[in-house]
């Protein structure tokens, strides 16, 4: 993916860019707000990282200025320790997603992959049922059928397989489960996310005798396809 | 200057005295106009009269005869050298002469009593009709010799008076000042507020005094918080260098990875804490109250329940809820959610294995209970009192900070935080929740 990634602190910026470009991405670094900006509104990036507190034009600035001029490519926004106010500005000004420092690369890397996602996603137009690995859920009746075999869950276990299903291929982090599923932005020292995972795997891969969601060690989860 | 009450008295006289002597100079001309008003008007009546008698008698000295208090002059042949058709004179002498020679000037005589003499044509000729002032003149002399001797009286009282007052003001200020000087250098002991206010400056000093405490509070707490992040991040701290160290001198590539992989998670636990810390404080600046909605304690519960009962059960301890009530509060939910969230994690870590929790909605409140050991009395009213920060470090790993971030959550709903012992056990457990008003 072409990323466009805003840091003014030269060590975080070379450090993301370069694990980015591991990862397989290609990236464009800046400093300087306003650059960000101009280069921004000239090229097709795919996904925007822009952190708030930026030289020149600040990140939030930035953001707002390519809303204003529907520039609607998918932004992750990156900010200071913990403040719940900036993160309701930052959605509220047109984020995609947020990001509190200091976070795992991991994080990063699998919160970028999901606005890729979402952008390429969005033209296709949701569907009404989704399909992975023989899991067919469908989203109006609220039901799992695998392999043929009803799957009784529960709500949460539901929005948990659907949120995997529609990442399949692509790591789903605890906090960004806990985002989708749970609306909690805060993280407990709790095993929320590990106990609902192994409880739902429980009923989608015991009666099977398969693997489906697979445990990324120090990040999440994901389903292979 | 240092002695601002005293000074403020000395310029108040200064100003009363000015305001006197003008009051003397206004009075004094006021007097004698009135004074003079009146013996000219006396004087032309009687001229009047002499006057009216003369034209039909013709004047007879015995029937005017010159006394100490009147003296009449009628001086036919000298009528054309009276220099003024009418009017007042005043005059100083004794006047035993008979005539009274205008064009030589007064009539001769010692200088003695003042005189008024009132003089006008009559008959062709010119009257004199003089009076003697006597001890009325002294009158006006005195007037302003009055108001010296009350200025001076006032003056004198006004200025002991008020020095004492500017220097008693200027100890109580003096006094408020050396609390401040000293609260400037990080002692807020001083107290400065007599028991009985009686005056402005009495509330002033109750002001300051109340600052002075707030700030002595504000100043010990930050001194706690500050020890408490030391305390709460220092194991971690530990933790995370020993591992990062056995890391480097290891080398088995799999022991390497163990390491780093606690490293991050020691990391995480530092930023927990700084995450924490920065809560609370965000907390306690009330800006949450601007996201507030209406919140169904019921269906909040009801929701954590799902979330965190198979998490609770997995860790080998008894789930329950009890839900009753319908209560909507004006809140915000994921603040909620998170005080449960702590003290469900809260039970969890200080409760043995096979406890019971329970988490708990009513009319008003909502909580965690569980059939714990339950904590010893004095601490239960520790936690509650209002002032006080709860000391984050008091409790193991984390457990403190939670509560702590539990009662700056239910402040900020303006709940109070309530502990007692469990009404769902036997045992005596502990039941904490905020209680909405």
């Amino acid at each position: 993916m072409h990323v466009l990634l805003l840091e003014d602190d030269a060590d975080i910026g070379n450090w993301l860019q370069d694990g980015l470009t591991r990862a397989g991405h290609v990236v464009d670094l800046f400093a300087d707000g306003r650059d960000a900006l101009i280069a921004a509104t000239d090229s097709e990036y795919e996904v925007l990282i822009l952190d708030r507190m930026t030289p020149g034009l600040d990140g939030m600035a930035v953001l707002r200025t390519l809303r204003a001029t529907h520039v609607e490519t998918p932004v992750l926004l990156l900010t200071a320790l913990g403040n719940v106010d900036d993160r309701v500005d930052g959605l509220e000004a047109g984020a995609d997603d947020y990001l509190v420092k200091p976070f795992a690369f991991s994080e990063l890397d699998a919160r970028v992959g999901a606005l890729g996602r979402r952008a390429t996603r969005g033209q296709s137009g949701d569907t009404s049922s989704l399909t992975a690995r023989g899991i067919h859920l469908d989203l109006q009746k609220q039901q799992c059928v695998r392999l043929g075999e009803r799957v009784d869950l529960n709500t949460r276990e539901f929005r948990l397989l659907e949120a995997f299903v529609r990442a399949k291929g692509r790591i789903l982090t605890r906090s960004m489960l806990l985002e989708k599923v749970w609306g909690l932005n805060s993280d407990p020292t709790t095993s929320v996310v590990d106990t609902h995972v192994s409880r739902l795997r429980a009923k989608i891969e015991r009666p099977f005798g398969d693997v489906v969601i697979r445990t990324v060690r120090g990040t999440g989860y994901i389903l292979d396809p | 200057m240092r002695m601002s009450a005293f000074r403020q008295a000395i310029v108040l006289i200064a100003c009363l005295l000015v305001l006197l002597i003008i009051g003397a100079v206004l009075a004094e001309s006021i007097v004698r106009r009135q004074f003079d008003a009146r013996i000219e008007n006396e004087l032309r009546a009687r001229f009047d009269g002499i006057a009216r008698d003369i034209e039909a008698n013709g004047f007879s000295r015995d029937a005017y005869p010159n006394t100490t208090d009147e003296i009449i002059f009628f001086q036919a042949e000298q009528s054309d050298a009276y220099p003024e058709p009418e009017g007042l004179f005043e005059l100083r002498g004794a006047f035993d002469d008979d005539r009274w020679d205008w064009q030589a000037g007064d009539p001769s005589g010692l200088a003695q009593d003042p005189w008024y003499f009132y003089v006008g044509e009559t008959a062709g000729s010119v009257l004199a009709v003089g009076r003697n002032l006597g001890q009325g003149a002294l009158i006006l002399a005195v007037v302003p010799l009055i108001f010296f001797g009350i200025g001076l009286v006032i003056s004198v009282i006004t200025l002991s008076v008020g020095v004492a007052f500017s220097l008693r003001t200027q100890r109580r200020l003096n006094r408020i000042s050396r609390a401040l000087h000293r609260a400037k250098q990080g002692h807020f002991e001083s107290r400065v507020a007599p028991p009985d206010a009686r005056d402005d400056l009495d509330d002033l000093a109750l002001n300051i005094d109340r600052t002075l405490i707030r700030l002595e509070t504000l100043f010990n707490q930050s001194r706690n918080i500050a020890a408490n992040i030391a305390h709460d991040l220092k194991t971690p701290i530990t933790r995370l260098r020993l591992r990062l160290e056995t890391a480097l001198h290891s080398d088995d590539i799999e022991q390497v990875k163990d390491n780093v992989e606690e490293s991050l998670t020691q990391a995480d636990h530092i930023i927990g804490v700084f995450e924490a810390f920065l809560g609370i404080a965000q907390l306690e600046t009330g800006h949450a109250r601007k996201r507030f909605a209406p919140v169904r304690l019921a269906e909040l519960v009801e929701e954590v329940a799902q979330t965190f009962g198979p998490v609770v059960e997995d860790a080998g301890l008894g789930f329950a809820t009890e839900i009753s009530g319908d209560a909507l509060v004006q809140g915000d939910e994921v603040l909620l959610t998170q005080m449960l969230t702590n003290l469900i994690e809260n039970a969890m870590s200080h409760t043995p294995p096979g406890t019971c929790i329970t988490l708990v909605a009513n009319t008003n409140e909502i909580g965690v209970a569980d059939n714990g050991p339950g904590i010893p009395q004095d601490a239960i009213s520790e936690v509650t009192k209002p002032s006080v920060r709860l000391d984050t470090s008091r409790t193991s790993h984390g457990a403190g900070l939670g509560l702590a971030l539990v009662k700056a959550i239910a402040e900020v709903h303006d709940a109070e935080l309530v502990l007692s012992e469990s009404p769902y056990s036997v045992q005596r457990g502990l039941f904490v929740r905020a209680r909405f008003v």
